[in-house]
């Protein structure tokens, strides 16, 4: 296992890999476009209840009730996950709405108490001024850290892989954000940690990629060619990539499996986006910094004649 | 001797771990829960609870001030201390927004519908002049209706309260009162004869709940803003014990398979790792129980991220050590330079990390936070954890004198 990962030649086919990343970053832009975020509660106000009926309810019926207040078409009702009741009979829903008026959640309470008796298992209402704030501070917050990120990486190293590191990290914000498009997985508050933990995770693989690339960089063998070089760092830092990448990915798939309704999306949200940041630093970061740094090399000998660029 | 000394230091070490994981795991007697569970603040999304973010708004009953808002939040206090819940925290967020936060409370509808009510009470004579308001009610309460069925609420009124009642009843005998809360007329009682004494009654159709309810809010006095509900989280403490029971599972069935990675791919250091990484959790904990962090969902997760991080961190460090071991180190001086070289990587990574969850802090939400301050107690612990315990606990290993093999990392030729 560890001499196979060790001898590919990743830099070999990395203009294919690059272009499949931009094919793929572009098919999620174009989903999130068109079909778009599958946008929760906290992004769109209204109202969640979970509730549970001590009787056997259908999902027709607490549907009907709920188009009573609100009318027909605008709230969605369904089956939750039974949790914790003492009658074998209860039956548990979702039911989403926009928002509502003081009278209308009182109809609602007193129309769902006409099937049956029942009890709140939780509920969430979210006005549309303060979903507009968690939005807005949710894009801030990734582009501020964002931009942290690559005034930290510019410090520490060097500008082409600031930018390169910021390349990979949008593409696992695109892919991400596009898969969830794709599969429709409901985004509300936590995601936007999600999101900023992909952030950091995928910056974090990313330096410890650059990190060997600059060491090598400054002790390269001799007639060793920048892609070799390069090439040699990958296969230098693959084992260990995979190895926390694997661990991460484990808990996350323990939470995915064992963790109940109200951490899935954000389980899910961090397993798609991690195994992008694994990814992205071999092949998006590291691959085009050699690109760039190839292009640079050639037109110096091209235009002075001289030496190779040196970093 | 020394080596025996190492080893002795290294069992305690495992002893103690061991030991307290044990009790802290172990149930309480008197709660049937993890000891932990004794020290740990719980979020109300764990707890089960109510949540509310009011907002003050211009309207009929005042415009927006901080004073008012200031006072609105002493008049909730009161309104939830009638409740009889413990530990509510009201709290003023911003210009204009008061923050409500109640745990363990039974009836969810009804604390949401007690502190969101502005409980303007106001008794209205024909002409549509205001007659007494509940700035004139001293105080109110309970009694049996006197036609038999159902309950009233008595009032008792003070200042010009009593004059200006009787003086209204005596003006409209025979006439209607109107008795209004926000703007909602709750009863519209014929007055037979004027009355006098300061004794005023607000009649209905109550049950004994409904007319307590109403007590309370006249109590509780009205708000002096109109306040939007901008937000509610209601949690049951089924559902939040539900989800603690799952996370608990998941993380526990998360943390063997990752600690049973490290074991089959690193060997004795990984077993090291595992040490280190025990240790990480148990600072991590402490840390966090120290400065009173309120564990939510959120929370936990970034918990157990972070212990992703600590595993990153050694997974780093060793795989150097290997790299210089097969390139013919022998094993301490190979050790030595692993970590040497090793430590700068990792702290460049939890640094970017660091920084990204210093920023959620910084601007987060609500549970968002609760998920920033967690990753980033974690992501700096584990740079100390995995850059000096580690590297401590592998010497003491050496030092015991029996592990002294490079096969023990995984190394299987040594080319010298």
């Amino acid at each position: 296992m560890t001499a196979f990962l060790t001898r590919i030649n990743y830099m070999k086919q990395a203009r294919v890999w690059v272009i499949v990343s931009v094919v793929l970053s572009l098919i999620s832009l174009v989903a999130l476009f068109t079909v778009g975020l599958n946008k929760g509660l906290d992004f769109t106000g209204g109202l969640l209840l979970d509730v549970q009926f001590e009787n056997q309810v259908t999902m027709a019926q607490v549907q009907g009730a709920v188009d009573a207040v609100v009318g027909q078409g605008v709230a969605q009702v369904q089956n939750a996950e039974v949790k914790g009741a003492q009658s074998p009979d209860a039956t548990e829903f979702f039911i989403r709405t926009p928002e509502l008026s003081a009278e209308q959640r009182t109809e609602l309470t007193t129309g769902l108490g006409a099937l049956g008796t029942y009890k709140t298992i939780s509920e969430d209402l979210v006005s549309g001024s303060v979903s507009g704030e968690l939005t807005q501070r949710a894009i801030l917050a990734i582009a501020i850290a964002a931009i942290l990120q690559v005034v930290y990486i510019w410090i520490r190293f060097q500008f082409k892989f600031g930018i390169t590191a910021v390349l990979a990290l949008l593409h696992d914000v695109v892919i991400t954000l596009g898969l969830m498009a794709i599969f429709q997985v409901q985004i509300n508050s936590a995601f936007v940690a999600a999101i900023l933990t992909v952030l950091g995770y995928s910056m974090n693989d990313t330096v410890v990629v650059i990190d060997r690339i600059r060491e090598n960089l400054a002790n390269r063998r001799k007639g060793e060619s920048l892609e070799d070089m390069t090439t040699r760092s990958i296969q230098e830092v693959i084992f260990r990539s995979l190895a926390t990448g694997v661990s991460v990915q484990m808990m996350l798939i323990a939470l995915l499996i064992w963790g109940g309704d109200s951490i899935w999306d954000f389980s899910m949200t961090l397993l798609i986006g991690i195994t992008s940041g694994t990814y992205s630093s071999i092949f998006i970061a590291a691959a085009l910094w050699l690109f760039w740094e190839q292009a640079e090399t050639k037109r110096h000998k091209v235009g002075a004649g001289g030496k190779p660029a040196k970093a | 001797m020394k080596g025996a000394w190492n080893l002795v230091a290294l069992a305690v070490l495992v002893a103690l771990l061991g030991g307290a994981g044990w009790y802290y795991a172990s149930p309480n007697p008197d709660t049937g829960k993890a000891r932990i569970m004794d020290h740990m603040k719980l979020g109300l999304d764990l707890k089960g609870g109510v949540h509310m973010v009011l907002e003050g708004v211009d309207s009929e009953v005042g415009e927006v001030t901080p004073d008012k808002i200031a006072k609105a939040k002493t008049v909730i206090e009161n309104r939830i201390n009638k409740l009889g819940v413990s530990e509510p925290v009201v709290q003023i967020d911003g210009n204009n927004r008061i923050i409500v936060q109640i745990a363990d409370v039974q009836d969810t509808d009804k604390a949401r519908e007690i502190i969101g009510k502005t409980a303007v009470l106001k008794f209205v004579d024909p002409e549509g002049n205001t007659v007494i308001d509940g700035n004139d009610v001293e105080s109110a309460g309970v009694a049996t209706a006197q036609s038999g069925s159902g309950y009233v609420v008595t009032l008792k009124l003070k200042g010009d309260g009593p004059t200006k009642f009787f003086e209204a009843t005596q003006k409209f005998t025979g006439q209607i009162i109107m008795i209004m809360l926000d703007e909602e007329v709750i009863s519209a009682p014929t007055v037979d004869e004027p009355i006098p004494g300061g004794e005023a009654v607000i009649t209905g159709s109550f049950t004994a709940e409904e007319a307590s309810t109403l007590a309370d809010l006249i109590n509780g006095g009205a708000l002096p803003v109109k306040l939007d509900v901008k937000e509610v989280r209601v949690v049951t403490a089924t559902l939040g014990a539900d989800s603690i029971a799952k996370s608990a599972k998941a993380g526990l069935i998360g943390m063997i398979a990752v600690l049973l990675f490290m074991i089959i791919l690193y060997r004795i250091p990984g077993l090291m790792a595992n040490i280190a990484l025990a240790v990480y959790s148990v600072l991590t904990m402490a840390f966090l129980l120290a400065i009173g962090n309120v564990f939510t969902l959120p929370g936990i997760a970034g918990v157990l991220l972070g212990i992703g991080m600590a595993v990153d961190g050694n997974v780093i460090i060793f795989e150097r050590i290997r790299e210089e071991l097969r390139n013919g180190k022998g094993l301490r001086s190979g050790i030595d330079a692993g970590f040497h070289r090793a430590y700068v990587t990792v702290l460049d990574s939890q640094i970017t990390t660091a920084i990204a969850s210093a920023i959620l802090l910084w601007l987060g939400t609500g549970p968002v936070k609760g998920f920033a301050i967690t990753l980033l107690v974690g992501t700096v612990l584990s740079m100390f954890t995995a850059i000096t315990f580690t590297r401590w606990l592998i010497k003491l290993c050496l030092n015991t004198g029996w592990f002294n093999k490079t096969s023990l990392f995984g190394v299987k030729e040594v080319a010298r």
